[in-house]
């Protein structure tokens, strides 16, 4: 929200929009905006987590057999990483009210970088099974390298039809995730542009409270992917 | 007198239409005035696009064995038909156009919560919009509006049911976002002195369209999503072929879609109750039970999408279940209307061309709402389903109810949106004819479900002739009232009398606000009353409108 | 309406015309007040104020929540009722076995006897048990004089069970929109007024074409299927099976199954899905087409269910 240049009224802060009576009001209005976004965030997510769980009942073993295919390490790699950015995140909102400049620079580059480093690991996991003929839906052919990499016992069991329709919920959920992470590195970087430019204080710091919330969000939605595919 | 005499002669204002010329001014700007005003253009042409299609499916089922137009081509027609009005028309039409327009003026605010997002939310459903005309260039889509898979994404379609996919997941996010603003500005920018119970009906009303909007949605942005990717890459979800289940989709699609349905008539009661309060110069009766069934039918509403699928092969006591759900939310209508018509009682009716069309809400509303009973109820759906039975009854409800509710708060907000008074006449005439003409096109369809006859049939058996040729008549008798009440209120631009501020007598903020308002609304920030209390409200003239007496309460 | 044809469409046509009565009450109640109140409070000169009359009156308002809550809940009662009386009708006798297939745009019907035909042949007041699959779409047979409608969804079978009750040819319509031709995709229902008149009909030029149970013999011998399962009640790898259709089946993971059209689907298409307590996980799955999988149910029916 940024404010429109002129107004009769004198010593209106910078960046109270025009409509607003005062910086409070323009704080619960967006914090008000961004938690209704979250609950239809969820919804999103919800329907893809509800396409989960009937496949996963109709496919049991489908799926008990696939998980073989995901390394947990580097999806436990990926946890570690999201909640320390998420920490981090947490800790810009606190400088942004305390006015402490560059520890909020730095909390919010801190972030970025994690964000960054998680989307690095997903590279190489995505590149590896793209490789390995590891794709969606009707597509999904696996290659014999592969297939022996899988444990013993698993091998020693018949390959389940339609082991596809995993990966196509696999791609599907974390892509999306992913596309929320890249929105939000797009987001702390047009903070940290802000950050230096000294626009957040006590008095207005709306955004990062915002962009912190987003991000606890995509932290949460991982924290619930992370044990479905990986684990489970 | 002097407080008459500084009300009749209205303060130099310069209005929201004024302010800012060119066309640039408009496509950019963030005022929720002009961007209501951008969703009326758009939300009338849908309807004019819908309505051609109507007239030739109709005229097709003249004869039995049609020939009009051939089979492919009335499937790619009602399915438009469906989608065009559905998608752009009656569920963005209330909220995005009238509700953009009126929800900040009755909360004495200045805008809405997010101007910004406002404005996205616009260029979001015209850019669905643009998706939808776009399939109709690349040869159109014959699917039906309810996109059921397998059928709908067979491996020889092209690029129509993908351009339409496309369209109804944008137009959805519009519909979200604009669900968000309307929630985030009804909670924090409510004026001092309005409390929860203070507010306009129609912005309960509003409300409760707004969580639906917000949580039913995503999910049918998903679902469209996830089509979209069957036909693309074959995840196996939907189809059988690649290994899915075509029956999931149809709950993801009715978890949506049934809600929609509130999203559509929740708007329509809220105009209803400020209609049918300011005509009858009385309080609404009742304020409490009719905001707090807005909020049950909301949420009810929610779990009762399964009675579109009595006969797809959902499990027994699931369809026991949703059938009982589906009944209770028939009782929250019923508690409205009999508010309703309690306000009317004892009250001094004056029967201007809102309140005619409320009246012929009542009466379409109260088929729709009756008729539904036969199909939620589980012996009686088996035969009607997927009848012209269904048909007949989503028309009543969808279409009569909502478009007669919306030419009412139209022809009710029109002085305020354009400052001039429409012709009583046209108007008056228009209504009479949409509640006969609306009445003659679809009471034979009752009578065609009942007797056994399949909707979406582009040729049908002889003995359905008579339904279905009455109804053809009723169709053109329809559209000829719509065209009268747009001529009607597109010549009171030029012709019409200038607006007073508030020519109906009401109590509600948007009134204290020039004719039309100002760019930012209120000269000075309005003091809050409550909405329906009409003491001290007096006529000064026609022309002039209505004034609060000095020293009356505010 | 139609003509009632079956024995369930008494009970739907007087749930309906319960709900006929109750909305038509309702409707005349308050479109009679809308009327009169228009007509006696209609602001005119002498009368531009409204009387005093309250705002608010919460007895009045449980009356009016009340009494649609009581009609609507015996709606759901009396409904609910006849409906469970529609989908599980109390099983007389040995049901004529029916299996239907649509497809685009047309429907085939393969009786027990083995004939197939393009359109439905039963006897009055013999019970019908119709399988429904669909080699397509979504397809929706409608019987409007039988009051029935069940959907043919792909990948998966339905079932619809009635008793005809009136001897006569009668409509059967696609409900279930399907393409080009969804309105022309029509069929007759003939209900025959005994067995030996439908025995006459099923005679009459069989031979040209397999019967569904052939088809489904054949597929078993084909795919080697004898090997593991009997047919005379032996267990071997796998169950026998003899007795097997409709017979509650025990799993290796404690829960029990019927076996049915849709079980039986599953365990040929994916066998390790739900296997028999007793038995290994060991069969691969078998790649039968929608119509050999008819034909192997249609023959499993042949062979009779369990005591």
């Amino acid at each position: 929200m940024t404010s429109r240049p002129g107004g009769g009224e004198a010593a209106r802060p910078r960046f109270l929009a025009e409509h607003f009576e005062s910086l409070e009001a323009q704080l619960e209005t967006s914090t008000t905006g961004i938690w209704l976004f979250i609950a239809s965030e969820v919804l999103f997510f919800g329907a893809l987590f509800t396409a989960y769980g009937v496949w996963r009942a109709n496919h049991h073993q489908l799926f008990h057999y696939a998980q073989h295919f995901l390394d947990w390490r580097l999806g436990a790699l990926n946890t570690l990483v999201l909640i320390t950015s998420s920490l981090s995140a947490a800790w810009s909102v606190r400088c942004a009210q305390l006015g402490r400049k560059s520890g909020l620079t730095a909390t919010l580059g801190l972030t970025l970088a994690l964000a960054g480093v998680f989307l690095v690991v997903k590279y190489f996991e995505y590149s590896h099974k793209l490789h390995n003929g590891l794709t969606w839906g009707a597509s999904f052919h696996p290659s014999p390298e592969v297939l022996l990499s899988l444990p013993e016992a698993i091998r020693a069991l018949p390959v389940p039809e339609h082991l596809g329709t995993f990966f196509t919920l696999y791609y599907l959920m974390t892509g999306l995730h992913g596309i929320h992470v890249l929105v939000g590195m797009g987001l702390f970087l047009w903070l940290i542009r802000r950050a230096r430019r000294g626009d957040f204080g006590p008095g207005y710091y709306g955004p990062v409270d915002a962009v912190a919330l987003y991000w606890h969000l995509v932290d949460t939605i991982w924290i619930f992917l992370f044990p479905l595919f990986y684990l489970v | 007198m002097s407080t008459d005499a500084a009300a009749v002669a209205e303060p130099a204002v310069e209005s929201y239409l004024r302010g800012g010329r060119g066309l640039r001014s408009w496509l950019m700007t963030i005022d929720h005035k002009r961007i209501g005003l951008m969703y009326l253009g758009l939300i009338a042409f849908a309807l004019f696009l819908g309505g051609v299609f109507a007239m030739v499916l109709r005229m097709n089922l003249w004869r039995p064995a049609g020939g009009l137009v051939s089979n492919d081509t009335y499937n790619k027609l009602f399915t438009l038909h469906g989608a065009v009005m559905v998608f752009l028309f009656v569920i963005p039409g209330i909220p995005a156009a009238l509700g953009n327009f009126v929800l900040p003026l009755q909360l004495g605010a200045k805008d809405v919560a997010f101007p910004r997002v406002n404005l996205l939310s616009f260029w979001l459903f015209a850019l669905g919009s643009a998706l939808f005309v776009a399939t109709l260039v690349v040869g159109g889509v014959d699917t039906g509006w309810t996109l059921y898979p397998p059928y709908s994404l067979e491996g020889a379609r092209g690029l129509g049911i993908l351009l339409a996919l496309c369209g109804v997941f944008v137009a959805g996010f519009s519909s979200i976002l604009t669900g968000l603003n309307f929630i985030a500005t009804i909670h924090t920018m409510r004026p001092p002195g309005m409390g929860w119970f203070d507010l306009p009906l129609f912005l309960w009303a509003l409300y409760a369209t707004a969580i639906i909007q917000i949580v039913a949605t995503p999910v049918l942005g998903i679902t469209v999503a996830l089509g979209f990717m069957e036909r693309l890459f074959h995840l196996g979800l939907f189809m059988p072929e690649y290994g899915g289940d075509p029956v999931l989709f149809q709950h993801f699609f009715w978890f949506y879609s049934h809600p929609a349905v509130y999203i559509m008539i929740l708007p329509a009661m809220g105009i209803v109750s400020e209609v049918v309060s300011v005509f009858s110069r009385k309080p609404i009766f009742g304020y409490r039970f009719i905001a707090m069934s807005s909020i049950a039918i909301a949420v009810i509403g929610f779990f009762v999408w399964g009675h579109h699928m009595f006969v797809s092969g959902q499990s027994k006591w699931a369809s026991v279940a949703f059938s009982f759900l589906t009944m209770l939310v028939a009782v929250p209508s019923a508690i409205k209307t009999f508010n309703w018509l309690a306000t009317m009682y004892k009250g001094a009716i004056v029967l201007k061309t809102p309140m005619i069309y409320v009246l012929a809400f009542f009466a379409i509303f109260g088929v729709g709402g009756l008729t539904g009973l036969f199909l939620g109820s589980l012996a009686t759906d088996v035969p009607l389903h997927d009848t012209y039975f269904v048909v007949a009854h989503f028309h009543f409800v969808m279409v009569g109810a909502v478009l007669t509710a919306f030419m009412a708060g139209l022809h009710y907000w029109w002085p305020k949106m354009t400052g001039r008074m429409y012709s009583e006449t046209a108007g008056r005439i228009s209504a009479i004819l949409v509640l006969v003409g609306f009445n003659v096109a679809f009471i034979p369809q009752f009578l065609a479900g009942v007797a056994g006859m399949p909707r979406r049939y582009a040729t049908y058996a002889a003995a359905f002739q008579t339904q279905n040729r009455v109804s053809t008549v009723g169709a053109f008798v329809l559209a000829a009232g719509l065209l009268l009440a747009a001529w009607g209120l597109l010549a009171s631009l030029a012709r019409g009398r200038r607006a007073p501020r508030n020519p109906w007598g009401a109590a509600s903020l948007e009134w204290s606000a020039a004719s039309p308002p100002s760019a930012h609304n209120f000269e000075r920030t309005p003091v809050a009353g409550h909405p329906y209390d009409f003491t001290g409200l007096r006529q000064v003239s026609e022309e002039a409108g209505w004034v609060r007496a000095a020293g009356a309460a505010p | 309406m139609p003509e009632r044809a079956s024995s369930v469409a008494g009970q739907v046509d007087r749930v309906f015309g319960f709900i006929f009565w109750v909305s038509l009450v309702s409707l005349v109640i308050i479109l009679g007040l809308t009327v009169l109140f228009v007509a006696r409070y209609r602001a005119r000169p002498g009368r531009t104020q409204p009387e005093p009359s309250p705002s608010h009156h919460n007895r009045l308002e449980l009356v009016w929540s009340g009494i649609p809550l009581a009609l609507v809940m015996i709606i759901f009662g009396v409904s609910t009722a006849a409906w469970l009386g529609m989908v599980e009708p109390a099983t007389g006798g040995d049901p004529l076995r029916v299996h239907v297939t649509g497809r685009k745009w047309s429907w085939w019907f393969d009786h027990p006897s083995g004939k197939g035909a393009p359109e439905l042949h039963l006897v009055a007041g013999r019970p019908a048990e119709l399988t429904l699959a669909s080699t397509d779409v979504i397809h929706s047979l409608y019987l409007p004089n039988f009051r029935l409608k069940q959907d043919a969804v792909p990948g998966r079978f339905t079932r619809m069970r009635f008793t005809p009750i009136l001897t006569g040819t009668f409509p059967i319509l696609c409900a279930e929109y399907c393409g080009t031709d969804h309105s022309r995709m029509l069929a007759t229902a003939v209900v025959h007024p005994d067995q030996a008149s439908f025995d006459a009909w099923s005679r009459q030029g069989t031979g040209e074409a397999l019967s569904l149970v052939e088809v489904g013999k054949k597929a078993l011998a084909a795919k080697g299927c004898l090997a593991c399962h009997s047919l005379d009640g032996t267990p071997r790898v796998g169950p026998s099976f003899k007795g097997l259709w409709g017979r509650e089946e025990k799993l290796a993971d404690g829960t029990s199954v019927r076996v049915d059209e849709n079980y039986l689907r599953e365990s040929v298409l994916k066998p390790g899905a739900k296997v028999v307590a007793g038995f290994q996980n060991v069969m691969p799955p078998v790649p039968l087409e929608e119509r050999e999988l008819q034909g192997f149910i249609a023959y499993l029916q042949s062979l009779g269910s369990a005591p």
